[in-house]
């Protein structure tokens, strides 16, 4: 997309980004995934652990079929901020995702700057909880050809919209 | 002489390859962000608007008239709002912006503002030429608890 630097960085940039992320939430391999992730992989997800380890950890629980499903949350509203409430559910929701084998998401843009790296995505959870899915917009800093940084934010895709152009 | 309203606090950010060209239009977009969104200053609006604006946050009605109803809305509702941009950078024409909103005391009838600890947003815009068309954005309640120490930023 960018018509600035049209080099070959930038697009080995988004090629890491891709496979990394296709990897790991469409194809469910996880340890190929993260061959390309640095160990000191700085994770700003406020669900995970900082590092490659971390990820390996969070991750290799979702997709692992003999690690309980923790049951439904504490829906102790009360004592939970919305913020916090939300990443629970969420956790949940992504869950429910890698457990049933899910592979529903569409990239639909990816823009690149320099070492960075943004992914505009769409999931769809089999989750009651979203019943249009998620929107996301990742940032990957990228070093040596490694995904090396993360920040992201994610949003429950509302049923009533104050326009028809979705949030794509 | 700071009129009272919600604001952009702190330094604006600049990724340190940015050509003379990323950062004009990386301005131009921050400059739309606080003169025309949050300061709401609707005298502005020619400046940065052609000719239609393709609004894709659901909360917000489509076109310029939709941006600055909300825009509108945000300051009657949230006059301590405050934004810290923590990112911004460019590619051809798009600018992704990821900043901090602090909403202060406010309204929560608009769904917004409930996170004592802000929200973490980025929003894309799309330029063409020297003007802003279209604008995409994930909004995410910062939680209280975090599994790491990096913080969403």
């Amino acid at each position: 997309m960018s018509d600035i630097q049209p080099n070959g960085k930038l697009e080995s940039n988004k090629e890491v980004v891709l496979k990394f992320y296709m990897d790991v939430f469409r194809d469910h391999k996880l340890e190929l995934g993260i061959s390309n992730m640095r160990e000191d992989y700085v994770q700003h997800n406020p669900l995970f652990r900082t590092g490659k380890e971390g990820f390996r950890e969070a991750f290799g629980a979702m997709l692992s079929e003999s690690a309980p499903i923790p049951s439904q949350p504490e829906e102790d509203s009360q004592s939970k901020s919305e913020g916090d409430l939300f990443v629970h559910n969420l956790k949940m929701g992504f869950l429910k995702y890698f457990r049933s084998g899910c592979s529903d998401l569409e990239i639909k843009r990816v823009i690149a700057e320099g070492d960075l790296v943004v992914v505009h995505a769409h999931f769809n959870l089999p989750d009651s909880r979203y019943p249009k899915g998620v929107a996301l917009i990742d940032i990957f800093r990228v070093q040596d050809g490694m995904v090396a940084e993360h920040w992201d934010v994610v949003q429950a895709i509302p049923l009533e919209t104050a326009n028809d152009n979705t949030m794509f | 002489m700071t009129k009272p309203g919600p604001k952009i606090v702190g330094n604006r950010p600049d990724q340190p390859h940015h050509t003379p060209e990323q950062r004009e239009k990386a301005n131009l977009v921050l400059d739309f962000l606080q003169q025309y969104v949050i300061e709401h200053d609707p005298s502005v609006g020619p400046k940065f608007f052609g000719k239609s604006y393709t609004q894709h946050n659901p909360m917000v009605a489509d076109g310029q008239e939709g941006l600055r109803q909300f825009a509108e809305l945000l300051g009657e509702q949230f006059p301590q709002l405050e934004i810290e941009i923590k990112q911004v950078f460019v590619d051809g024409d798009y600018v992704i912006v990821h900043h901090h909103a602090k909403w202060g005391p406010g309204t929560k009838d608009t769904g917004l503002g409930s996170a004592k600890q802000g929200t973490a947003v980025i929003d894309i815009f799309r330029l063409e030429g020297d003007r802003v068309v279209e604008h995409w954005d994930v909004l995410q309640d910062i939680p209280e608890t975090s599994a790491n120490d990096n913080t969403m930023f």
